[in-house]
């Protein structure tokens, strides 16, 4: 492997997610040579520079100003990208690692030469593709998220074919931005007692857990207990507001005072940040420093809580969360889940001051790193795993066994990933149809191999059965929540064939619908208290 | 022969006038070494010194040969001869845009041999020397991409040189763009706000910087309790925060044209900043010289100059440094100044024989009260003249625009008097012709106004009654409400001229033809229909069957354009 490129057009906290797989390529391909590609508008985020050999700005918000106030120029935007493009070099990349989940990415992807993909694309027939295993997974996952069992980080990681390390995200802050926020706090009187950052904000209203509410968890901790100051934007600013109207207690107002280099500078310096899911939350987390994760709304634990050991999420315990994809919330009903009291008393906890607290609604989970690198957060209230964990340490087993999925056995090796009991919960009726999926499956996979050796005449009726096959499959997972994850990932893997050649086509028809009997197969099995499928996996 | 020629000359005035004008010229064609001969075939050959301009042998065969070979898209024909590559070419439903022939007496010569009617109905043709006018010439590019060229015709003429250049010829891939400033506050801007209007109307994308929505911060400093001197300077230096302000404005939007009206808050600092920036100026100065003298200071840092005053003006505007000082009158906005029907009660309110709506200058203050014994109605605010109280309506306040036009209707007679404060009688330096003259007549109403010395090409003897003094004046009105149907006559011819010559849209689109590179100005002109993105896309994707590099680029663009609002 000698050039890879990463292009990840995403936000801060997308971009920090990213530096523990970087950190995995230099590990893995000493002498490859790695471009990063960011965004314009994200260009000042500190990736660390021994991450990287180039790092290429893609001109978005050039190209987006431009457009605003002349939009006849968009033939000299076209040339500017062109020139974009061929800037990259013209000899192929021998890994494109695409963890932009966008048209926009997709396209790029189209047009950037390579000769191995690992993420989506749109083909010379404008339709969008997935190439790689582990991409191929995370957009499945979007269709059946409660089962989703990997943080992103580890995603990318595994996509990239590198295992985890047990180590965090990383950050390049400079000494005089550590300077000038041992300044800014000295300056208001801050550093003798324990500092608790808090960050209102979040990007969409769902995400974000009230300020007033979060103003009166604040007023639990006594000022002589901890200084709090407001970490965020300046737009942020009216969150500030109104917080101030419920606070009882002093807080330092940081909104807006800090650039990108300083907010890790001043969160290295907390003992905790709280925080609804934001890019601060990354900040944070690659600083070092406890997270109390607030996820509401869309936010999921699994997918993208704070990439560490010891963080705590506090997550609504309710049917509707998290919100599924593309969904629209009226009610916003889970920001009830909890309460002020058990925020502040979680607050407490996580800074060794109290006991772990007991909200009736609602679950606390807590991050760590297991046996092979990757982070996993399990419930720690209530004690004891439900059948929704059950499930979902079955399919993370399932997937851990049937991708290629690299690991390091020496990191964390003490720490088990799957120490609950799996079987006993299921009813007979959800194992019978995970039993019949995978039937199924298996007759389409017969059916596509039939096909490869099949004379033509009769390849058209096999195409049709296979077709009514799959179908079928994508039905019974419209009925069966259980193999959902694993009917999408097939669905996903099928569209993405850009071969059109028969033979090719009932070949990875074949091999996908095996993969997918077999995953339901591992899994009614774990559930229905197979210990050796388990250890096989 | 002589027949046959003027049938082909009528042809040719039609499509082309400016090019039957040079035809009609030309006496002599033996002098200039241009016959005609017989080919074998028997058809007619235009010579050039001897040379024939198409094959003597089977010139029509010939021609065809050479159509069939032509591109199938629009196409100017460079070089006419005798004529039979150009009707070829059409006769092959080629879309043959414009025939240029670099010397006139070869297109008289073969008009005199054969019978090209068809052909000069059809396609225009040019001579070469016309199109020394870039923005003639860019017109042509911009309607074809391709020339095909006759050579025999085109051969040791300056056209051969255009061939070779055609395909590298500008043509504009977007609309222009022009920033229209307007003053403060003052006169001014409503002519500010319909030229932005009027550019409008042209394919340029337009932006107006309204300085008036400043009006109160200037008008406060103006009322600030320091000594004047004080606060002339405040104030001008608020107008200096303005002026680069617009610098700015027209550099982030990367405008290619600041055209600015009297008063637009531009200094010098700023017009030098706006050429560095190789952003045209043009500056339309909508006053009368004598009156208003701070254009000496303007006048070098404008790249065009338009006054409103011919002659001397012009020759001031040189001595001090005016680059390109042109004469531009004053205008219309047929959208706004319209006839009017009135209602009855309109009409009881601004129904009378005689009317002057305006400014009470010392020159209109002395004429009306010579006039005070007529029925009469005067509108406008600071009339505090005794003898004319009585005449005041409307309370002695402003009118608005939309008042002005009911005036005019109910008017049968409206008294339209240049202002001068200097003098009591007529201005004694009639060489502008004011705003109103064209107000007036675009409504459809009758006016009678001082003599001016513009006026003859502005309206003719028919369409605009003028007066030199105040007796001729009172004659005229006797005159004129005892035959309202030569008021109505002359109205109406008058409403038709200033529409046809004298609106805003007419003067924007010379200020744009001269200011403007001239590719743009074609660009802006003539309605260049350009491709947008999306039109782009469709089009790629209903004739390929598969994206190509082209294509992706071309998305990724609409995709940014899409996503940034929603960041």
């Amino acid at each position: 492997m000698k050039r890879i490129l990463v292009l990840q057009l995403c936000r801060l906290g997308d971009i920090l997610q990213t530096t523990p797989m970087l950190r995995g390529i230099r590990r893995e391909h000493p002498g490859a040579h790695v471009t990063l590609v960011l965004h314009d508008v994200f260009r000042n985020v500190p990736v660390p520079s021994h991450l990287y050999d180039r790092l290429s700005i893609f001109p978005y918000g050039q190209v987006a100003q431009t457009l605003s106030t002349a939009r006849h120029d968009w033939p000299l935007e076209v040339s500017r990208l062109r020139e974009w493009v061929r800037d990259l070099g013209a000899e192929p990349f021998d890994l494109l690692l695409n963890l932009t989940h966008s048209d926009l990415a997709g396209f790029l992807c189209a047009i950037i030469p390579h000769r191995r993909l690992s993420g989506g694309r749109i083909a010379a027939d404008r339709t969008r593709i997935v190439e790689g295993p582990w991409f191929t997974y995370f957009w499945a996952s979007q269709a059946a998220r409660s089962q989703g069992c990997f943080n992103l980080v580890d995603v990318h990681s595994y996509a990239a074919g590198v295992a985890p390390d047990g180590q965090g995200l990383e950050m390049a802050v400079p000494a005089a931005s550590h300077q000038r926020m041992a300044e800014w706090l000295s300056s208001r009187g801050l550093g003798e007692r324990p500092l608790i950052a808090v960050q209102l904000g979040a990007s969409e209203e769902r995400k974000r857990w009230p300020a007033e509410q979060m103003a009166r968890a604040i007023n639990g901790i006594a000022p002589t207990e901890a200084d709090v100051v407001l970490v965020g934007a300046k737009d942020e600013l009216q969150l500030a507001a109104r917080a101030q109207a419920v606070l009882t207690r002093p807080v330092t107002v940081a909104m807006g005072e800090t650039s990108i280099t300083e907010l890790p500078a001043l969160l290295k310096r907390a003992a905790l940040l709280v925080t609804n899911d934001t890019g601060t939350m990354h900040v944070a987390s690659a600083m070092g420093t406890r997270i109390v994760d607030l996820s509401t709304g869309n936010v999921f634990v699994h997918e993208t809580a704070p990439y560490g050991e010891g963080h705590f999420v506090l997550e609504p315990s309710m049917a509707c969360f998290p919100c599924a994809a593309g969904s629209t919330c009226h009610h916003f009903s889970c920001r009830e889940a909890f309460q002020p009291a058990d925020v502040t008393a979680l607050v407490r906890h996580a800074l060794g001051r109290g006991p772990l607290p007991t909200p009736p609604g609602a679950t606390i989970l807590q991050g760590r790193f297991v046996r092979g690198g990757r982070v996993q957060y399990r419930p720690i209230w209530p004690a004891r795993a439900g059948v929704v964990e059950r499930r979902r340490q079955a399919a993370a087993l399932v997937w851990a066994a049937t991708l290629p999925a690299p690991e390091d056995p020496t990191v964390a090796a003490d720490v088990d990933p799957y120490p609950d009991r799996l079987a006993g919960e299921e009813t007979p009726e959800v194992l019978e149809a995970c039993a019949a999926f995978a039937a199924r499956a298996r007759d389409v996979q017969r059916l596509a191999s039939a096909l490869r050796a099949a004379p033509p005449a009769r390849q058209a009726r096999l195409g049709a059965q296979v077709e009514d096959g799959l179908r079928a499959l994508q039905m019974a997972a419209h009925m069966e929540p259980l193999v959902q994850s694993i009917a999408a990932y097939l669905k996903v893997r099928l569209d993405s064939v850009a071969v059109r050649d028969v033979d090719r086509v009932a070949a990875v028809y074949a091999r996908e619908s095996g993969a997918a009997a077999e995953r339901a197969e591992r899994l009614a099995a774990l559930l229905a208290g197979d210990y050796a499928m388990r250890r096989a996996g | 022969m002589r027949e046959l020629f003027e049938r082909n000359l009528g042809a040719l005035a039609e499509r082309a006038p400016d090019t039957a004008a040079i035809i009609r010229e030309i006496k002599d064609l033996e002098a200039a070494g241009v016959t005609v001969a017989r080919s074998a075939a028997g058809d007619p050959i235009v010579e050039l010194g001897g040379r024939a301009l198409d094959t003597r042998r089977d010139p029509k065969a010939a021609a065809e040969r050479a159509a069939a070979a032509a591109p199938a898209g629009p196409l100017v024909v460079a070089g006419l001869g005798s004529g039979y590559l150009a009707e070829a070419l059409l006769a092959s439903g080629r879309a043959v845009t414009a025939v240029i022939e670099p010397r006139a007496e070869v297109l008289a010569a073969a008009m005199h041999a054969r019978d090209l009617t068809r052909l000069l109905a059809t396609v225009p043709v040019w001579c070469l020397s016309s199109l020394v006018d870039r923005v003639a010439l860019l017109r042509l590019r911009a309607a074809a991409a391709d020339m095909v060229a006759h050579p025999p015709a085109v051969q040791g003429t300056a056209l051969a040189g255009l061939v070779d250049q055609w395909a590298d010829l500008p043509v504009a891939r977007r609309a222009p763009r022009v920033l229209v400033v307007g003053p403060i506050y003052g006169g001014s801007l409503e002519t500010a706000r319909a030229t932005a209007r009027a550019v409008s109307t042209t394919s340029a994308e337009t932006r107006l910087f309204d300085a008036s929505v400043f009006a109160a911060g200037h008008h406060e400093m103006g009322a600030l309790a320091v000594p004047d001197t004080e606060r002339r300077r405040l104030q001008g230096e608020h107008a200096a925060v303005l002026g680069r302000a617009i610098v700015e404005v027209a550099r982030e939007w990367r405008a290619d044209l600041v055209l600015a009206l009297a008063q637009a808050p531009l200094g010098a600092d700023d017009l030098e900043a706006l050429r560095r920036l190789h952003i045209a100026s043009a500056f339309w100065f909508v006053e009368n010289e004598r009156v208003l003298t701070y254009w000496r200071h303007l006048a070098p840092h404008y790249d065009w100059f338009y006054g409103i005053q011919p002659g001397r003006f012009l020759e001031r505007l040189a001595e001090a440094g005016a680059a390109r000082p042109r004469y531009l009158p004053m205008a219309c906005d047929p959208a706004v100044h319209r006839p009017v029907e009135l209602t009855a009660a309109e009409r009881a309110t601004y129904g009378c024989a005689i009317s002057f709506a305006g400014a009470p200058y010392l020159n209109r203050r002395r004429t009306l009260v010579a006039l005070a014994d007529l029925d009469f109605k005067i509108w406008g605010d600071g009339w505090n003249e005794p003898a004319l109280a009585h005449l005041v309506c409307g309370e002695g306040r402003r009118f608005d625009v939309e008042a002005m036009v009911r005036i005019f209707a109910g008017s049968a007679i409206n008294l339209n008097l240049h202002s001068a404060n200097h003098v009591t009688g007529l201005d004694p330096d009639p060489d502008f012709v004011n705003p109103r003259t064209f107000e007036i007549a675009a409504c459809g109403a009758f006016q009678l106004v001082d003599r001016r010395t513009p006026l003859p090409e502005l309206f003719a003897p028919d369409e605009m009654v003028a007066f030199g003094s105040v007796a001729e004046l009172r004659a005229q009105i006797a005159h004129y409400l005892a035959h309202p149907d030569e008021r109505a006559a002359i109205a109406a011819r008058a409403r038709a001229r200033a529409i046809a010559d004298h609106t805003y849209e007419r003067r924007a689109r010379q200020i744009l033809r001269d200011a403007l590179p001239a590719h743009l100005a074609v660009a802006a002109l003539d309605g260049i229909e350009f491709e947008t993105l999306p039109m782009a896309l469709e089009r790629l994707e209903t004739t390929r069957a598969m994206m190509d590099e082209d294509e992706a680029l071309m998305r990724i663009v609409l995709e940014v354009e899409k996503n940034w609002g929603m960041r």
